[in-house]
């Protein structure tokens, strides 16, 4: 997808690419980067001061010439941007990107984190979880996804029209690599199936995750992974959409192999595959799992699929919200911090304007006792 | 190759060297024509900034040239890097063949016998003591103000006891101290300072941690501070024109030299990094430098009105931070 290019062995191909005809257009990440590496090697300075401008000056001097600059340095090509990038190699980016981390992610727990395998499967509120993951300096990374880009999912997927029609993991990876090259990713451009669940959360030889991230819609394949994970003994890491709030679930099958699948809400899965596939079933299950105690209008909503709504209403903020909260679970289980298996709710609205957010007097609005008489009406669960 | 129990006399001068809370933070390794240096990990403070650390380091330097002098030794600096980090070493080389000054065996005896004085100064200097003192060279890149008006010597004061309130108000910091103030209640130490040299009042019953993190009242030392920098005839800045590791190295060397040459001359002195180290303090510290480069140590100088009260501090043996 990128080439990365050192300034010695590929300096032929680099001077091709180089060339005005090759309508390649080189951008020098070292004017932005050196200043910013002086201000980490240099923190203490009282900028504006003569001697810090003494001091800088014998920085750039002693620490950063010509010379050094390019044998510091990895080429990076993005083909799909026509760009060529010359970045500072992947120990001094490593330090740029992560030194607004310092001391809110220390250093071991920095190291854990880049060091740990994250798997995303499926890459709607997964690439949110992504996106966070890689921002705070995840970058190994598994990611599972089938789908293209869609108009309908640009209210939650950051993206563009112009990739309309592209892989949702093409796009994925892009603006993954674009941040930081030299992450490792590894891709299931058929989405996570039963044929690559070994390859893709790992066995025998194969490296085994250090937490899945499941973002998958498809019950059985839900089901299934999980199945896998816990065989594995992988954590899992769910977030959901809740209007505008967002709802994690940690299955930490890495303490307990005997935990049941979400969180036994939806009674034995494993046991009773053949009622994933029916439609109502499936309504009853994933009904089950979520639970009522989700917003008014997701309650609305959710009497809605399969009638006036083609699937499950998300919005961009939940999906937002719900990256940061799969990322930051994801960094907690990597780093040892002790994150109990459990459902676990981030109810922004609730935040904002308290009780308020729990009335139902909108018709788009749904208490409890609405809700599962209309799932009864509707799919008879 | 110079003879081992040739550096290790050395090397117990430099030892002398001040640093901060005696932490001594130095690690000296023998190379094949001089030695090695960096900074000793285990002494220093959990973050950084580690410029006072390596201004000891070049007062140390400095301790160690007197000594080579005097043996007929010329001591040379490696490159030095820029950037500060706490594992740099820093390369000492020693020439052979020169002839030691007239005044060589003076400023090692200097450099044998200068000792902290905390507490409270005579309001006059001796005569021609400034004049001595101006006379001091400094480093390449380095500069020394000398203030003893009455107006900049208020300042001194208002900056020492500033940085003393700083330094017992943020529990960072006393954490910091904590583990380098003792008193009779504690196990002997070689590093660190005993509690009559911080405050001779203070009490000695109970460990010097205890004293530092529960006792001590932030205004009470900056108050002791303030009366005993308004005392003082005479105060110094060190600075240097660059705020990096050979500027940090070269300011340390230049203190030293103010420091034995103040010995020399019968002074007592008594150190206040603070005012350099606190980013709030740092702007009035500048003014009071003249601006020249960015200041690194404020000092005071004086005749000890009780010279008992330049206590020794404890020094770690010269095998503890020297291998071959």
């Amino acid at each position: 997808m990128i080439e990365l290019l050192d300034p010695v062995t590929d300096r032929l191909r680099i001077e091709s690419l180089l060339d005005p005809a090759a309508g390649i257009k080189l951008v020098d990440a070292w004017e932005t980067a050196l200043p910013e590496l002086a201000s980490l090697d240099l923190p203490h300075l009282s900028p504006g001061t003569a001697d810090s401008q003494a001091s800088l000056d014998q920085y750039f001097a002693a620490e950063w010439t010509d010379t050094s600059i390019e044998a510091a340095s990895t080429y990076v090509l993005f083909p799909w941007r026509s760009t060529i990038v010359r970045l500072p190699g992947a120990d001094l980016f490593w330090r740029l990107r992560t030194a607004r981390n310092r001391y809110l992610i220390d250093e071991s727990e920095q190291r854990q984190w880049s060091a740990a395998l994250i798997g995303i499967a499926g890459l709607s509120v997964g690439a949110s979880v992504l996106a966070a993951s890689s921002l705070t300096g995840a970058r190994r990374f598994r990611l599972a996804e089938g789908d293209t880009l869609g108009p309908t999912n640009l209210n939650r997927l950051a993206g563009s029209v112009c990739d309309l029609g592209e892989p949702k993991l093409t796009l994925a990876m892009r603006r993954t690599l674009e941040a930081d090259p030299y992450s490792d990713i590894q891709a299931f451009p058929a989405g996570y199936t039963p044929g690559t669940a070994d390859a893709f959360i790992g066995s025998g030889g194969t490296e085994r995750l250090t937490v899945l991230v499941e973002e998958m819609d498809d019950l059985a394949l839900k089901v299934g992974i999980r199945v896998k994970a816990r065989a594995a003994r992988v954590p899992v890491v769910m977030v959901t959409d809740n209007g505008d709030n967002a709802i994690l679930d940690v299955e930490r099958f890495d303490q307990d192999p005997g935990y049941p699948l979400f969180h036994g809400l939806a009674g034995d899965l494993a046991a009773n595959p053949a009622d994933l596939n029916d439609p109502i079933q499936r309504v009853n299950i994933a009904s089950a799992i979520v639970g009522s105690q989700i917003t008014p209008r997701t309650r609305f909503s959710l009497t809605q699929v399969g009638r006036t709504l083609p699937s499950w209403p998300q919005l961009g903020t939940a999906a937002t919200a719900g990256g940061a909260l799969g990322a930051l679970a994801s960094r907690y289980i990597a780093c040892g911090v002790p994150l109990e298996s459990g459902r676990y709710r981030v109810d922004l609205d609730e935040t904002l304007i308290g009780a308020g957010a729990r009335a139902s007097s909108r018709w788009n609005e749904l208490d409890e006792a609405g809700f599962l008489a209309g799932l009864k009406a509707v799919y008879g669960a | 190759m110079i003879d081992r129990a040739v550096l290790t006399s050395w090397l117990a001068v430099a030892g002398q060297a001040p640093s901060p809370h005696n932490n001594q933070p130095w690690l000296a390794r023998a190379t094949p024509d001089g030695l090695s240096l960096r900074l000793d990990h285990q002494q220093l403070p959990a973050l950084g900034p580690d410029r006072v650390q390596f201004i000891a380091l070049g007062a140390f330097i400095e301790n160690l040239g007197y000594a080579a002098a005097a043996d007929g030794y010329r001591l040379a600096v490696g490159g030095l890097p820029t950037v500060p980090r706490r594992s740099a070493e820093i390369t000492i080389q020693f020439h052979d063949g020169m002839k030691p000054g007239d005044d060589a065996a003076a400023l090692l005896d200097g450099a044998r016998r200068r000792r902290t004085n905390r507490g409270r100064y005579e309001s006059r200097l001796p005569p021609a003591a400034s004049q001595a003192l101006r006379a001091v060279p400094c480093e390449p890149a380095t500069t020394l103000t000398l203030i003893d008006d009455m107006a900049g010597r208020s300042v001194a004061a208002d900056l020492a006891a500033r940085a003393m309130r700083v330094l017992f108000t943020v529990p960072e910091l006393r954490r910091d101290l904590a583990p380098f103030v003792f008193t009779r209640a504690d196990e002997p130490r070689d590093i660190g300072m005993p509690i009559e040299s911080l405050n001779p009042a203070a009490t000695a019953d109970v460990p010097g941690s205890t004293w530092v993190l529960e006792l001590a009242s932030p205004d009470e030392e900056a108050e002791a501070a303030r009366a005993r920098f308004e005392h003082a005839p005479l105060h110094f800045v060190v600075s240097s024109l660059a705020d990096t590791l050979p500027g940090w190295i070269a300011g340390g060397r230049t203190l030293q030299r103010v420091l034995v040459m103040a010995t020399v001359l019968g002074l007592s002195h008594c150190l206040a990094a603070g005012p350099a180290e606190i980013p709030t303090l740092l702007p009035a510290l500048r003014r009071l430098a003249g601006g020249a480069g960015r200041p690194l140590i404020l000092g005071r100088l004086g005749v000890a009105a009780v010279p008992a009260q330049a206590i020794a501090s404890p020094r770690r043996a010269v095998a503890d931070f020297f291998s071959g």
